[in-house]
């Protein structure tokens, strides 16, 4: 019984995509700025970057990471997806997020020093949440990712004080100036700065009801 | 008869359900974040100056002195060595003249030297005795230290106070 296609993709307007903190009433905290979009596969995948990094202590405090992206119809038949608001007593995925490198922070200079920051490459779990939203002519989908109490626990559970040998830092040193120089200055923090990726699936359903947009022929 | 007709509706049934279902589309889409995130940490940078604090007690050559202590049993090698480290002279007889030496105020190479003699075991008291400057206990105990039995107990309290001092000062 074929209907006909649902084909979703994400949208070519990079401009339009956020990425911001929330509170668990959807609320915005913050802003995150510097995120830098590209689109592969067709639109069907997406790869976010945050090249300013994501506050740690608004992640620890229960606030949630949300990424907001429009979305597009490729050729598919049936246009309208189904709209579902926030709901954080039901994850809509799991996923975990992997250290890929990490290194040290000092003073607005970055280290490669691997044996000293090893504790701090663990994998964190984020609950993932979805919603999604149509206005005419406008299909938006929203994520939203919440540490979970687990990996919360994990942080906190770090060192706090790391000792470095002098000439270990003189060795190590990658950059005069840190890869992502935002964390540093506007945080005026030292650490350890751990490079996360992740991988989230986006479902996208259905809907019957009538999506409202009026096309070319229609109305 | 009825059976027949109540299984024919039912899969009849199964079949609009099935086709409904299959008729309900979905898509999927992927998203791929990365993401940096800061641990503040206090750090703290061991300087060089660890390794130069050391060598202003002019006990460089400890070290080599120390793994050797720590890897064979106290020799006459060992004996005649470590006064030569601290600059004390030898002292056969234990008499605790060096304890007062003005000039270098590692008298513990006396103790040392003693523990080198007290404990046949070789472990690493007598040369890290030398690393300490602990003239208090030594210089009350010296006297009475070299009318001790060479297995005296006295002399492995100062070992273990000895090392503690050169791990204090090697620490600096």
């Amino acid at each position: 019984m074929t209907t006909g296609v649902l084909n979703m993709a994400f949208s070519q307007d990079i401009q339009t995509y956020t990425a911001d903190i929330v509170d668990s009433a959807d609320n915005t905290v913050e802003t995150i700025a510097g995120v830098e979009v590209q689109l592969s596969d067709q639109g069907k995948v997406v790869e976010l970057k945050f090249t300013n990094g994501v506050p740690l202590a608004d992640l620890l405090e229960g606030d949630l990471l949300k990424v907001t992206f429009p979305l597009e119809n490729e050729e598919g038949t049936v246009t309208n997806i189904r709209e579902c608001d926030l709901n954080l007593t039901v994850p809509w995925k799991v996923v975990e997020m992997e250290p890929q490198a990490q290194s040290l922070v000092l003073n607005g200079r970055e280290y490669a020093v691997d044996e000293c920051t090893a504790a701090y490459a663990i994998p964190l779990q984020f609950d993932v949440f979805q919603s999604f939203s149509r206005e005419p002519d406008l299909l938006t989908g929203s994520l939203y990712f919440r540490m979970t109490d687990d990996s919360c626990e994990s942080i906190q559970n770090l060192p706090q004080t790391l000792e470095v040998p002098a000439e270990v830092l003189e060795e190590s040193q990658i950059n005069t100036a840190v890869t992502n120089p935002e964390i540093a200055v506007a945080a005026s923090q030292n650490g350890v700065l751990v490079e996360y990726t992740c991988m989230v699936p986006v479902g996208l359903d259905q809907s019957n009801a009538a999506d409202g947009i009026i096309r070319a022929g229609e109305g | 008869m009825r059976k027949l007709l109540l299984l024919l509706t039912t899969g009849v049934a199964i079949l609009v359900t099935s086709g409904t279902a299959y008729g309900y589309w979905t898509d999927m889409l992927e998203m791929r974040s990365q993401v940096p995130l800061l641990y503040p940490v206090t750090i703290s940078v061991a300087e060089k100056e660890a390794v130069s604090d050391v060598a202003s007690l002019d006990i460089t050559d400890v070290p080599a002195a120390v793994q050797q202590a720590d890897s064979q049993p106290a020799t006459e090698e060992g004996r005649q060595t470590l006064p030569m480290d601290t600059g004390v002279p030898a002292i056969p007889n234990n008499d605790g003249a060096g304890i007062s030496d003005p000039v270098n105020n590692n008298v513990g190479g006396v103790s040392a030297n003693e523990e080198v003699e007290s404990t046949p075991s070789g472990d690493d008291s007598g040369t890290s005795a030398s690393l300490r400057d602990d003239t208090g206990g030594t210089q009350e105990d010296g006297g009475t230290d070299s009318d001790r039995p060479a297995d005296n107990n006295g002399g492995v309290d100062i070992v273990e106070s000895a090392s503690d001092g050169a791990d204090a000062a090697a620490a600096q």
